[in-house]
């Protein structure tokens, strides 16, 4: 054994939510604590009010703490924001060697290249995953040994704005002495979480509703082929309720959650009216259900066509053999995986955490596929001997002068 | 109101039935009209397109349902007409104005309309939907299944005007059969058609070109409902203005009440004067609202004579033509042609452009106010998606 617990930490929009998870015999991940906490102070995947947010990130970690009985110094981060995009660069070099073909040293020279890219100064690379080579124009699995004048590698980059994370770190390590080992895109994690190996292989596209932000994760043939992130989440939802039929916020996502339908149910036995209590500055009325259908049905199916032009665009909307799966705490909305096999005309699935045990509070919900699925990523990593990322050593060494 | 008098009589017009129901509507029309628009049928099923009496019948879904129906799922309505969405396009290429007539609730009217509708939208014609939503003796389940149609293709269609078939049922008296019923909604549903046909191919007192229609079209929101009344012999005009103001199909009059945007048709024989309008308009705008936006156009018939009819289309939402997206002001310069030059109308609607939208994002952001907003492709996601589409919501 000998490897240490790790912590995941996902500050969303609107959850905390820390996870502490120890590596067993054959790679098993047993969740030992968790800790989580609504969030405040964080609209769009982002924080807004620092001192709202350092309060929730606290009691989260505290909770988590408590559970594992251990003590926290040190996170895995989850970065979730609406600026997360990808795209995927490729890199060409010339094979001189006529005698050994294509040598370890190109592998490591094209790698390089297709790695770097130009982005504007206020974004940074997030993840760089190499995807498939190329021997004269030929895909191939390995290129060692081949004879040819030319390789190429595709590399998919994903980037995020530099000031968000730097933040987020800045307040971690500033204000509650927690280091950062690492950070990863949570809409990579959560598919990390859900998907088996036959899923990646056959195509799968993984949609994580947040409650401020949309990510999406798409795999063909095996390969991580695409990854993005729109700023539009569960709270828009709400919000379009509360302004629809002019109610509290509060009672918008109370009828979101118990009430709420993506796509109208047939038949439907409910009473079409929903009755709501009077509060403070609103008086008692009552709601028409098709109504709120069409309200959540509108912008549920506006993300999703969203995210299908976005993977058209791509050249890998046929390529999702198997299906999607939706993940998130959104996921668990009525009739959502009806309206996404509607509109993605595939079959679709709630996606949740498979392949941990442990506390089964995590092990069971959707809204926790982020986290799960980074300490996966983690303990990868940190068994796969990889070292800790250039541009997570800069940030870092911004902060505590190391 | 516009009275240009330009190339309305030369509109391009089609009529296209989706579904069962809604073949049978513009095969009733066939039967009343001569010299008439071109008449479409598209439907799933084979053998029910073949007994219609439409110039053109188009059959989707053939392999999928191999020409029997879609069996109620809308699903494969709507599946059908994907597969077929280039030949849908290549029927309304060059077309002005599409009317399309569904009966929603079965399975190739409520799913294959919006497809029908966005393909018509996207060779650049004008899309008016007329939708009938079902009795309450068909089933929950098929009204459910309407209510959801409704939805999307008030997404595709500039204006989608609902007939309730319901309310048609406690016109119709008592004792009336579902057959009656049917023929009834059938009936209204190609007049609407035939007044709003007539109008712009019939030269009246005062005409309604398809410029000023395409305005009101776009300007007005999402659902819009409509009423019929006609009248014959020497009270027709008491009688239609009786009938249409007070028709089940407005919930007995409430909804002119309630309308932003209110568009007239009168359609008579030679002897209609000005006096009997004028005493039809004063009683719309008796029951309507002061600011609604009232637009109105008369068609004279021959054959009418002795004989009145005033259709009325209602919207509740409308914005103002600054708003109206750029296509439509851009269009309307086309339309008024030589005598306008382009450049006056679209330095006008630069200036007009911005500041409505300003309003409209004050007052419905909600808590996205004050932080960075989300736009994808210029749109401001922070606004409800139902305002964005003006699409109306049941309170």
């Amino acid at each position: 054994m000998g490897l240490a617990p790790i912590v995941a930490l996902e500050i969303g929009t609107s959850k905390v939510i820390a996870l502490v998870g120890e590596l067993r015999e054959e790679n098993h991940i047993v969740i030992t604590g968790m800790g989580e906490h609504s969030s405040s102070g964080v609209r769009k995947g982002e924080m807004v009010d620092f001192e709202n947010a350092r309060i929730c990130v606290k009691e989260a970690l505290g909770a988590a703490e408590e559970t594992a009985q251990v003590a926290i110094h040190q996170v895995h981060l989850a970065l979730c924001g609406g600026n997360i995009q990808s795209l995927v660069n490729r890199g060409t070099i010339p094979i001189t060697n006529t005698k050994e073909g294509v040598t370890q040293d190109d592998v490591e020279q094209v790698t390089e290249l297709a790695r770097s890219v130009t982005l504007p100064p206020d974004r940074q690379v997030l993840h760089s995953i190499g995807q498939i080579f190329y021997v004269d124009g030929e895909r191939v699995a390995r290129p060692d040994h081949f004879d040819c004048s030319t390789l190429a590698l595709d590399m998919l980059l994903l980037h995020a704005q530099n000031n968000h994370l730097r933040n987020t770190v800045r307040l971690l390590r500033n204000d509650l002495n927690i280091d950062v080992a690492d950070t990863a895109f949570g809409g990579l994690c959560s598919a990390l979480a859900v998907l088996t190996p036959e899923q990646k292989e056959g195509g799968v596209l993984v949609i994580d509703l947040g409650g401020g932000t949309t990510t999406f994760t798409a795999y063909a043939g095996g390969i991580f082929a695409a990854a993005g992130a729109y700023a539009i989440g569960g709270d828009h939802v709400t919000n379009d309720i509360a302004l629809a039929f002019n109610v509290p916020r509060s009672q918008a996502e109370q009828l979101k959650k118990t009430d709420g339908n993506a796509i109208a149910e047939t038949p439907d036995t409910r009473p079409p009216r929903i009755a709501l209590p009077a509060e403070v500055g609103y008086p008692g009325r009552n709601v028409s259900l098709s109504g709120l259908q069409t309200v959540i049905h509108l912008r549920m199916s506006e993300i999703f066509q969203l995210i299908l032009r976005d993977i058209e665009r791509r050249g890998i909307g046929h390529q999702i053999g198997a299906g999607v799966v939706l993940t998130g705490g959104g996921a668990q909305m009525k009739g959502l995986i009806k309206l996404a096999e509607r509109i993605f005309r595939t079959p679709c699935m709630v996606g949740r955490p498979m392949g941990f045990s442990g506390l089964a509070a995590a092990t069971e919900k959707p809204e926790c596929s982020t986290t799960a699925g980074l300490l996966r990523y983690a303990f990868k990593n940190a068994t796969g001997g990889r070292r800790r990322r250039p541009v997570l050593e800069s940030l870092i060494s911004m902060f505590t002068g190391r | 109101m516009r009275r240009v008098d330009n190339t309305m009589t030369t509109a391009r017009i089609s009529v296209v039935g989706v579904g069962g129901g809604g073949s049978n509507a513009v095969d009733s029309m066939a039967s009343h009209w001569e010299n008439g628009p071109s008449l479409i049928a598209i439907n799933t099923d084979g053998q029910a397109l073949g007994a219609t009496r439409s110039a053109t019948r188009l059959q989707i879904g053939e392999p999928l349902t191999r020409g029997m129906g879609t069996g109620g799922d809308a699903k494969i309505g709507k599946l059908a007409a994907d597969d077929a969405f280039e030949s849908l396009q290549g029927l309304f290429r060059g077309m002005d104005l599409v009317f399309v007539v569904t009966a929603l609730g079965g399975g190739t009217g409520t799913g294959a309309a919006p497809v029908v509708a966005r393909s018509a939208h996207e060779t650049g014609a004008l899309v008016i939907a007329f939708a009938t939503l079902p009795f309450q003796f068909e089933g929950e389940r098929r009204m459910a299944q309407a209510r959801q149609g409704l939805i999307e293709l008030q997404d595709q269609a500039d204006v989608v005007i609902v007939i309730p078939n319901q309310a048609l049922f406690a016109a119709a008296g008592p004792d009336a059969t579902a057959g009656e019923a049917f023929r009834q909604a059938d009936y209204f549903l190609g007049m609407g058609v035939f007044a709003i046909w007539k109008l712009l191919t019939q030269r009246g007192i005062i005409n309604l070109d398809f410029a000023t229609l395409r305005m009101v079209a776009r300007c007005s929101g999402g659902t819009s409902v409509f009423s019929y009344g006609e009248g014959k012999g020497p009270t027709r005009v008491a009688d239609a203005i009786e009938a249409a103001l007070h028709s089940p199909l407005l919930d007995n009059g409430k909804a002119l009440a309630e309308s932003e945007s209110i568009l007239v048709s009168i359609l008579g024989g030679p002897d209609m004067g000005v006096r009997e309008v004028e005493s039809i308009m004063s009683a719309i705008e008796g029951v309507a609202r002061k600011e609604a936006h009232i637009h109105m156009g008369t068609a004279i018939d021959d054959s009418w004579q002795d004989t009145l009819a005033i259709t009325l289309v209602a919207s509740r939402f409308w914005r103002g033509e600054d708003e109206a997206d750029d296509r439509t002001l851009a269009d309307l310069s086309e339309e008024e042609g030589a005598t306008v030059t382009a450049a006056t109308p679209k330095k006008k609607k630069k200036g007009g452009a911005t500041q409505p939208q300003l309003i409209l994002e004050s007052i419905s952001k909600g808590i996205f106010k004050d932080v960075e907003p989300t736009i994808v492709d210029g749109e401001d996601m922070d606004v409800p998606t139902f305002i964005r589409r003006r699409i109306s919501v049941d309170k």
